[in-house]
């Protein structure tokens, strides 16, 4: 049975954007009016950018992503409350709880995490002047492909091969930028995706993973990613 | 040309399999199941999935709600398949999308969503005879054998297995890769020929006849399946009110009932107490308020909240979720009589449950009532001192001194 703790903003976050992702082709980013959005929000919160725990998430693309969707925001002229913030709350909350990692399993304490990303974005509410939070996670979805030719969330790219070219129908994962922003009611106002790259390659008739480790190492197309995702700002 | 009209020529016995279909395959008048070797391979591939669902986490194990679904489908079958060596099953899936499906042995797959919007029994009955009838008649098998090869049902299922995966996982497993196949819910659900939902539609309305249930409450039943745009336009899952033949299903449905109302010797059956229901699924309305929940579906939620409440009136944890539906609609305040309303109402049951102690606290904080609030964290300190959060109310509580 799926119990049920207390869901915070982060995670109504990953569940609305793995559930838009597949018609974003289609969908207006914006979940009001943009006018009423550039009229009403004026100073955005940067949540920590996070991923999938598939991936391997440096530092430095982190930082990439989070320059790129300041950069959009603050060209809008928006004010933007960098991550840093919400990071000290999250560091505070974790010393106040004793740290996240179980001291006997050695083990992350899935309770004591839920809980300090709970009460800091509550605390973020509660501490800021601000009206919205950007929320920006790199995620992955099950897009189709046709004969190793593959297009999704603004980007078109073509899968990495060996053997010959083949005519065929399959769905490939591909990771994108995800940029979804909230209310003060945790009710999503924008949410809009960059295609990154796929995740698999093909060989011969199979298709198969890619390294962990040589995905998210392209600049370029992590930071088009990025700006894509932002780019209906 | 002439290739053309071989090919309709070939495609014309097919398309005409499902008006003979119960010469074909005879359901009740089988004497063992599965009856052909294509078939159980075809029970072998569900039961696949099923397994997987049953190890998933996300099934609500709890058995005074099975043996409620058990007595109901009892009902409506009576003896009428013990000849056939099966036994029906039910397997309900903790999941806010109004959705059941056949597995082609005769397990019942419901979502506690579709569970907890039905109004009463019938209601309920009828989606459960649906889906029976599906079973009965061999549906699935009958349409694999319309796709002519079973790799086809298979190609079907992995496209949406593969849609599904990003959606239910949220995260990439190579090994994935090898489980579509069989997402049988979804060809359970938007797979059917339109003459095979006919026939479920029929054969449903008479288990419930037989059942001694009103049958006039199958064409609301079928319209609540109408209500799943809310979880997301683009939701594979949500195969029943995205299917275009929703309507045409409902018309014909509407049309069955007043055929079955105009013969001889009909008798409406009398209306079912919804309270009666309730109880029977008293915990799948709380496990699905808590999803609803999660989903911002606040007065879905506190729909299923004030079913449960009926029946269970003192249960702190569901006076608790109210006041969570209302906080979360409106998390900043300023008005938080309604949800304090309801965490009081939670205390008066259990003054020492402790998330309605803690929510209270953090309301009275928001609304800088520190003297409140501190009284409120103490207390569900006190109550719950290894909570995974304490920790951080401490903190809270020294901030306010």
């Amino acid at each position: 049975m799926r119990q049920a703790p207390m869901r915070n903003l982060l995670s109504l976050a990953v569940l609305l954007m793995s559930v838009a992702a597949i018609a974003a082709d289609t969908e207006d980013p914006f979940r009001i009016n943009k006018r009423d959005f550039e009229k009403t929000y004026k100073v955005i919160a940067l949540a920590p950018p996070e991923a999938e725990a598939y991936l391997q998430f440096r530092d430095e693309v982190k930082a990439m992503l989070e320059q790129e969707v300041t950069a959009r925001l603050k060209k809008r002229g928006y004010t933007v409350m960098p991550s840093s913030v919400l990071s000290a709350i999250r560091d505070e909350m974790t010393a106040q709880v004793g740290g996240l990692t179980d001291p006997k399993s050695g083990q992350t304490d899935a309770a004591k995490q839920a809980a300090v990303r709970d009460h800091s974005f509550r605390e973020l509410w509660f501490r800021h002047k601000i009206d919205a939070v950007a929320i920006v996670r790199v995620r992955i979805f099950s897009v189709p492909m046709e004969s190793d030719k593959v297009a999704w969330d603004g980007v078109s790219q073509t899968v990495e091969h060996t053997g010959g070219r083949e005519e065929y129908k399959a769905n490939i994962s591909v990771s994108s930028v995800a940029v979804a922003i909230y209310d003060s009611k945790d009710a999503p106002l924008y949410v809009s995706y960059g295609g990154i790259e796929p995740l698999l390659r093909r060989e011969g008739g199979q298709l198969q993973p890619l390294p962990v480790e040589q995905l998210l190492r392209d600049e370029k197309k992590i930071r088009k990613a990025a700006q894509t995702a932002v780019e209906a700002l | 040309m002439r290739a053309r009209s071989f090919v309709i020529a070939a495609l014309f016995p097919l398309l005409a399999l499902p008006a003979r279909a119960a010469d074909v395959l005879p359901a009740y008048k089988a004497t063992k199941l599965p009856g052909a070797p294509d078939e159980a391979e075809l029970w072998e591939r569900a039961s696949g999935h099923e397994n997987r669902l049953r190890n998933g986490g996300n099934l609500v194990r709890n058995r005074q709600v099975e043996a409620y679904i058990e007595s109901l489908a009892d009902r409506m079958l009576g003896s009428s398949i013990d000849h056939l060596g099966v036994t029906l099953d039910f397997v309900v899936v903790a999941d806010p999308v109004l959705s059941a499906w056949a597995y082609p042995y005769g397990t019942i797959g419901i979502h506690t969503g579709l569970m907890a919007r039905m109004e009463n029994e019938a209601q309920f009955a009828a989606i459960l005879a649906h889906e029976t009838s599906h079973f009965l008649q061999r549906h699935s098998y009958r349409e694999m054998l319309q796709r002519k090869t079973q790799g086809k049902v298979g190609k079907t299922l992995g496209f949406l297995a593969s849609l599904a995966l990003a959606k239910e996982t949220g995260s990439f497993d190579p090994k994935a890769m090898d489980f579509a196949g069989d997402l049988w819910q979804n060809l359970a659900t938007s797979g059917y020929s339109q003459d095979n939902e006919y026939v479920a539609d029929e054969e449903g309305l008479a288990l419930m006849m037989r059942a001694g249930l009103p049958i006039g409450e199958a064409l609301p039943a079928f319209k609540h399946l109408a209500e799943n745009s809310v979880y997301g336009a683009a939701d594979p899952r949500k195969m029943w009110s995205s299917h275009p033949r929703l309507e045409d299903r409902i018309k014909n449905i509407d049309k069955d009932i007043k055929d079955a109302k105009r013969k001889k010797g009909f008798v409406e059956a009398a209306p079912t107490d919804p309270l009666v229901y309730y109880r029977g699924i008293a915990p799948v309305l709380l496990i699905n308020a808590r999803l609803d929940l999660e989903e911002r579906q606040f007065v879905r939620a506190r729909e299923a909240l004030q079913k449960y409440l009926l029946v269970r009136p003192e249960d702190p944890q569901a006076h608790y979720l109210v006041g969570e539906t209302y906080r979360r609609e409106n998390p900043r305040g300023p008005d938080f009589s309604a949800c304090q309303g309801a965490y009081q109402k939670a205390l008066a049951h259990d003054s020492t449950y402790a998330p309605a102690l803690k929510e209270l606290g953090m309301t009275y904080r928001l609304q800088r009532q520190g003297a409140d609030a501190r009284k409120a964290f103490e207390q569900y300190l006190a109550a719950d001192p290894g909570a995974a959060d304490a920790g951080i109310i401490r903190g809270y509580v020294k901030g306010l001194q």
